[in-house]
């Protein structure tokens, strides 16, 4: 218990950083005044991971779908389920899984501490049985078939696979209703215990709340629990080579829709990054996607007073540690004028990114994160991603301060070629056009 | 609080506070659900795209950049019959910035600006906007069957309040937009304006002078007409509606909906939150437990109350050909609540989740701003404290009480063409 613990300030509230003696990393943010506080369990587990190997082991092949699955999985303990417990005390309870990390969190107004042992509890204590894998079996089938109804989801969906040809991101995060068939209570002990190990986890606490106390109730829970098994070592996720162009130019689903539902991305590969370097790619993405297609942009101005776009038009960029993408989606009765345009401003990326430009995004993502520091939902979210990219969340602040312009157009030069690029269109029966 | 009449039917309502790292400024402008309803969703639209002194989209936005990413929303909302339309600002505070000690005084003259004096070409709203926001509004009317969940419970609303303002979509019919154009959409802006009642909320640290001062443009030159009640849809029903309609979808959403007729800070408003709870609130509740966790039907499924319209809407995603089945499930889960067939231990849990709901309400600007102004539609003062007491004085037998009163009168199921 005696480690130094790393105190900075983001934005006015105070952010303290230890490791534990489990290896488990701790971040509290401290929200005095609030009512409401957070806490979130993760695991550096996601469907990224499907494929991986541990030391002086071969490599290990897992369903499509199989963190998603744990996290339902794990919500069924000895003692009952969390969803229901947590939510007989009148807190929030859920859990997420993400591209590479998986957590749990809940929030409450009274009570903290006790549910705060009742979480990292669930968290350290697996219970997979044959009955709990079949029901959330059919739980999830639900969920699939809720997101296949989903046109935003299916266009990004869509939109991965055609931009990457092997890496996970192209196939959803909840798998498929036939890959979920090959889930048994031993594969998930087996990733349980590869991926939830200490030092593979994190806790994150936001709120009014006292931080010895959440430490010491943290050390307490991972203590009771150690890592199971004899394994040592980290699971390192076992990629195919991904470089090259586009995996398909475009792809189209039709659904019932009001209108044409269109993305354009563009596909990045890089070699394996991770800390600074990620969170500094992560910023340029922020500050390139706002430049070119922000709402003060000349390119949105444009498209939108001739009607090609509306409110539903977005842009953004995201950023792993060996691949990324640059996409823009709209809602767009000309689909071919829209995609066009993109093409065009991705042609001219580079010179049309101005100083001006610049200083007036730099200002706005200082009022975003002023906003995003209301909510300790929001704080504790920045926390993990920064946590994920081996980084800490004060450190991914300065990151986005220390961006140039310079950075920004290299940035554009790398991301924007013609040959990474494919469109992904959710359209209506009905719709005659061509794309 | 601190409340300023600023005269001709405007009103500043401020709630301070010093937790926030933001300052929010809302506009509040009331109508009836009634044939303007149209005009005014796309005056929402018209007037976020330009104001007289930033007559474009670019300079609007450029200027909302400069200060420090100020964000400016316009939507509307239904409640009960009231049409509101919602102007909204929020700026950050400048405690927490180098060099902008004035912000949120600039950012409510902003919004004053966006709300009182819009982009014009004589005297007329910029035609060329009218145009775009007429076709985005087609579209946008279009696409609310895109998400299914959304699209099912308004497709439920249409059936079973039809004939009744509560009936009616917010965001106005796609039949009226081709008879507005930029003359009849200015006259009609200029008349609600002038008349309709205007609230400026404001949450955040700030001085209430300046704040009066800055907010006093939105009063001038108006009228005010007088300020609305809301109404609520009957509570009564006849026979149970059944409407089942087919599209291409792989999962079947089911809504169902229930005339109660308890409405906000009126008698039995907070037994029937507690009811709405045990039924489907809550992942302890009846449903969550037995649909999702036993049966292991839906990913999801719940219950909630609209205590506005004093109407309880059940809503769940589950297999094609499992509608009927779990249609009947709800009706029999509604029975056991009825029947006093549950927990002492399940009341206090739907308690405890409604408290935390509204305690939580506490740490968001927008959600304290807008609990506060629909509770005094329905002529009561929302007190947070006051809430939880009645929340936590709903006994077992209250309980029963409000589901007898639950009157099943519509089943929507939307569905796929092949079952299974």
């Amino acid at each position: 218990m005696g480690e130094r613990v790393r105190r900075e300030t983001l934005c006015g509230d105070e952010v303290r950083t230890a490791r534990l003696e489990c290896g488990a990393a701790l971040v509290a943010v401290a929200k005095p005044g609030f009512v409401r506080s957070h806490a979130a369990v993760a695991a550096r587990y996601g469907s990224f991971d499907r494929t991986f190997r541990l030391p002086g082991l071969p490599v290990r092949e897992t369903p499509a779908g199989i963190a998603h699955f744990l996290e339902h999985a794990l919500f069924e303990g000895r003692g009952g389920n969390a969803l229901e417990l947590f939510s007989r005390r009148g807190s929030l309870i859920n859990a997420a899984t993400s591209y590479r990390v998986t957590s749990y969190y809940f929030t409450a107004v009274a009570d903290f501490m006790p549910q705060l042992a009742m979480l990292l509890g669930f968290v350290r204590a697996p219970h997979f049985t044959d009955a709990s894998v079949a029901k959330e079996r059919g739980i999830i089938g639900q969920e699939i078939g809720m997101y296949d109804d989903m046109p935003d989801d299916v266009r990004r969906r869509l939109l991965m696979g055609a931009l990457f040809a092997r890496h996970p991101i192209g196939t959803h995060i909840a798998g498929t209703r036939a890959s979920i068939e090959q889930v048994t209570p031993g594969l998930l002990d087996e990733c349980f215990d590869a991926f939830y190990r200490p030092e593979n986890m994190v806790l994150i606490a936001a709120g009014d709340l006292d931080f010895d106390a959440v430490r010491s109730a943290a050390e307490n829970a991972f203590a009771a629990a150690p890592p199971r098994g004899s394994c040592a070592g980290a699971p390192a996720p076992v990629f195919e080579d991904e470089t090259g162009g586009a995996a398909e130019r475009c792809v189209s689903r039709r659904m019932p829709v009001g209108c044409p539902k269109i993305a354009v991305g563009y596909k990045e590969t890089r070699s394996a990054e991770e800390g600074a370097a990620l969170l500094a790619r992560e910023c340029e993405s922020d500050f390139l996607c706002e430049m070119m297609f922000g709402r003060g942009s000349s390119f949105f101005a444009r498209l939108y007073e001739e009607g090609i776009i509306d409110e539903s038009f977005h842009a953004h960029g995201a950023v792993f540690p060996r691949i990324g993408y640059v996409a823009a989606a709209a809602d767009t009765p000309r689909p071919a004028d829209f995609i066009a345009a993109v093409e065009d401003a991705a042609a001219r990326a580079a010179d049309s990114l101005v100083e001006e430009d610049f200083a007036r995004a730099r200002r706005k993502f200082e009022g975003e994160m002023l906003r995003r520091c209301n909510s300790p939902e929001s704080l504790a979210g920045m926390c993990l991603g920064a946590w994920v990219d081996g980084a800490g969340v004060v450190e991914s602040w300065d990151a986005l301060r220390r961006v140039t312009l310079d950075d920004v157009r290299a940035r554009a030069r790398a991301v924007f070629a013609p040959e990474g690029r494919a469109v992904a269109a959710v359209l209506p029966h009905e719709w005659e056009g061509r794309l | 609080m601190i409340a300023r009449d600023l005269g001709n039917g405007t009103r500043l309502v401020i709630v301070p506070s010093a937790k926030f790292k933001t300052v929010s400024v809302r506009v509040h402008l009331q109508a009836g659900m009634d044939g303007g309803r149209t005009c005014r969703s796309l005056l929402a639209a018209v007037l976020t795209r330009g104001t007289r002194t930033f007559p474009d989209m670019t300079a609007l936005q450029r200027r909302l950049d400069d200060l420090y990413g100020a964000v400016l929303g316009a939507d509307t909302h239904k409640i009960a019959d009231v049409q509101l339309t919602a102007f909204t600002l929020s700026a950050a505070d400048p405690r927490f910035l180098a060099d902008a000690p004035e912000l949120p005084a600039q950012a409510a003259a902003l919004l004053g600006e966006v709300v009182r004096e819009p982009a014009r070409e004589g005297r007329l709203l910029v035609p060329a906007y009218v145009a775009t926001e007429k076709e985005n509004l087609r579209r946008l009317l279009r696409s609310q069957k895109d998400f299914k969940a959304g699209y099912a419970a308004l497709r439920l609303g249409e059936i079973m309040f039809a004939g009744e303002p509560h009936g009616r979509n917010e965001l106005g019919d796609a039949e009226d937009i081709d008879g507005i154009d930029a003359a009849r959409l200015s006259a009609h802006y200029d008349e609600w304006i002038r008349t309709a009642p205007l609230d400026v909320l404001v949450a955040g640290d700030v001085d209430a002078d300046a704040m009066a001062t800055a907010c006093a443009a939105f009063a001038r030159g108006r009228a005010g007409g007088p300020r609305r009640a809301a109404h609520p849809p009957r509570p009564e029903c006849g026979a149970v509606r059944t409407v089942y309609e087919e599209d291409d979808v792989r999962q079947a959403r089911l809504a169902m909906g229930f005339r109660h007729g308890a409405v906000i800070g009126g008698a039995g408003h907070a037994a029937a939150e507690v009811a709405s709870g045990m039924l489907g609130g809550f992942p302890h509740s009846k449903l969550f437990r037995r649909v999702r966790e036993k049966e292991s039907m839906a990913y999801s499924v719940g219950s909630a109350y609209d205590a506005a319209a004093g109407v309880l809407a059940v809503s769940a995603g589950i297999a094609a050909d499992a509608c009927e089945r779990t249609a009947a499930m709800v009706r029999e889960a509604v029975g056991e609540l009825a029947r006093g067939e549950f927990e002492e231990d399940d009341v206090r849990a739907a308690q405890a989740g409604i408290v935390r709901r509204a305690r939580s309400a506490g740490d968001v600007p927008a959600s304290m701003l807008v609990q506060r102004y629909v509770w005094s539609l329905f002529g009561a003062q929302y007190d947070e404290d006051e809430w939880v007491r009645a929340v936590q004085s709903v006994t077992g037998a209250d309980v029963a009480a409000a589901a007898q009163r639950l009157r099943l009168d519509t089943v929507y199921c939307l569905r796929g063409k092949e079952r299974g």
